[in-house]
């Protein structure tokens, strides 16, 4: 429990950043550094909030036999969406991620105006803080979801933290978008990760009990990257076949 | 999705974007669990299957793997529905 509570916090803070960095950079770049870093500090103060409200919420108000059900529902749903959308990406049906192409869309549609001197420019704190929440609110949920296990919450917000300031700290660094950071293979293996566990947690929540014991969560996560990866393989192979035939006539 | 500061750059412009940004944002954080509603729905209704074999007194456990079975089946489904 506790390895795959850092691990995965750790990749979808290191996944999330990712996307965050190209939005933030693109800002800093154009509108200037201090409109930057002012939606960054509005955004990382709200995902805080909503990690310090909900979080102890959930934790305090939801009855034990129900936080299985509530967080493993969370789990279910955030991973089933990232599996979904990374294996139609390796089937070729959705454009892998691209964070040069990412940051060129961002850069241009920033530079489209003038930036405020001297000053936090509005448009551009808006960017980045709409950015910074938008992704890190994925996040938050997960350590939510994770943290709200007995003793799990510190694991959790020290995974996403570490993941989320190795990217940020790497591009800032670089000034440069992250397009080496493996991202649709971390999402990949995120949504895995999440839909086994969501379904273990929500399965034990409805006290189902699937037979499998201590094996519940690796033999699930081996079901799903086991249907992942026929769906990728099927779908590719009727792309390939269609490709053939349409040449051919 | 990230609209262009373009030519609203003072005063009211700019303050209606900023507020046109952050409105965006709660929405699509508040959409985020139920962004796509086939995914929810779909494993809602494992749930209440399982819960209706288990409240029958199928032996377990059936009632289970079908649960399984189910929210397998929405990811093949969502998958295949988008492709």
């Amino acid at each position: 429990m506790l390895l795959a509570t850092i691990l995965s916090t750790f990749l979808a803070g290191c996944v999330e950043s990712a996307e965050t960095v190209s939005v933030v950079l693109a800002v800093g770049l154009t509108r200037g550094w201090r409109s930057a870093w002012a939606g960054i500090a509005a955004g990382l103060a709200l995902l805080g909030a909503l990690l310090a409200t909900l979080g102890v919420v959930i934790v305090q108000v939801v009855p034990l036999r129900l936080l299985n059900l509530v967080l493993g529902t969370m789990l279910l749903l955030f991973g089933l969406r990232w599996l979904a959308k990374a294996t139609l990406r390796y089937a070729g049906k959705v454009p892998m991620r691209d964070e040069r192409a990412a940051f060129s869309k961002a850069v241009s549609s920033l530079s489209a105006g003038k930036a405020r001197r001297g000053g936090v420019d509005k448009a551009g704190a808006a960017a980045s803080f709409g950015s910074v929440v938008l992704e890190g609110s994925e996040v938050a949920f997960t350590v939510i979801a994770f943290g709200a296990r007995p003793h799990m919450m510190p694991f959790a917000v020290t995974g996403a933290l570490a993941g989320a300031l190795l990217i940020a700290g790497l591009a800032l660094a670089l000034r440069a978008p992250l397009v080496r950071v493996p991202e649709n293979g971390l999402k990949f293996v995120v949504g895995v990760m999440l839909s086994a566990l969501g379904t273990t947690w929500t399965a034990e929540g409805m006290h189902l009990n699937l037979g499998l014991g201590a094996a519940t969560y690796p033999v699930l996560a081996a079901v799903y990257l086991a249907v992942a990866l026929v769906l990728i393989r099927g779908l590719s192979s009727a792309a390939r076949a269609g490709r053939s035939v349409q040449e051919a006539a | 999705m990230m609209n262009a500061p373009g030519s609203a750059e003072s005063g009211n412009g700019t303050g209606s974007r900023a507020t046109a940004a952050v409105a965006r944002v709660a929405s699509e954080v508040l959409g985020l669990l139920v962004d796509d509603w086939r995914i929810p729905g779909m494993v809602a209704g494992s749930a209440v299957v399982a819960l209706g074999l288990s409240a029958a007194k199928v032996a377990s456990p059936l009632p289970g793997l079908a649960y399984v079975v189910g929210v397998l089946g929405t990811l093949c489904l969502v998958v295949l529905w988008r492709r």
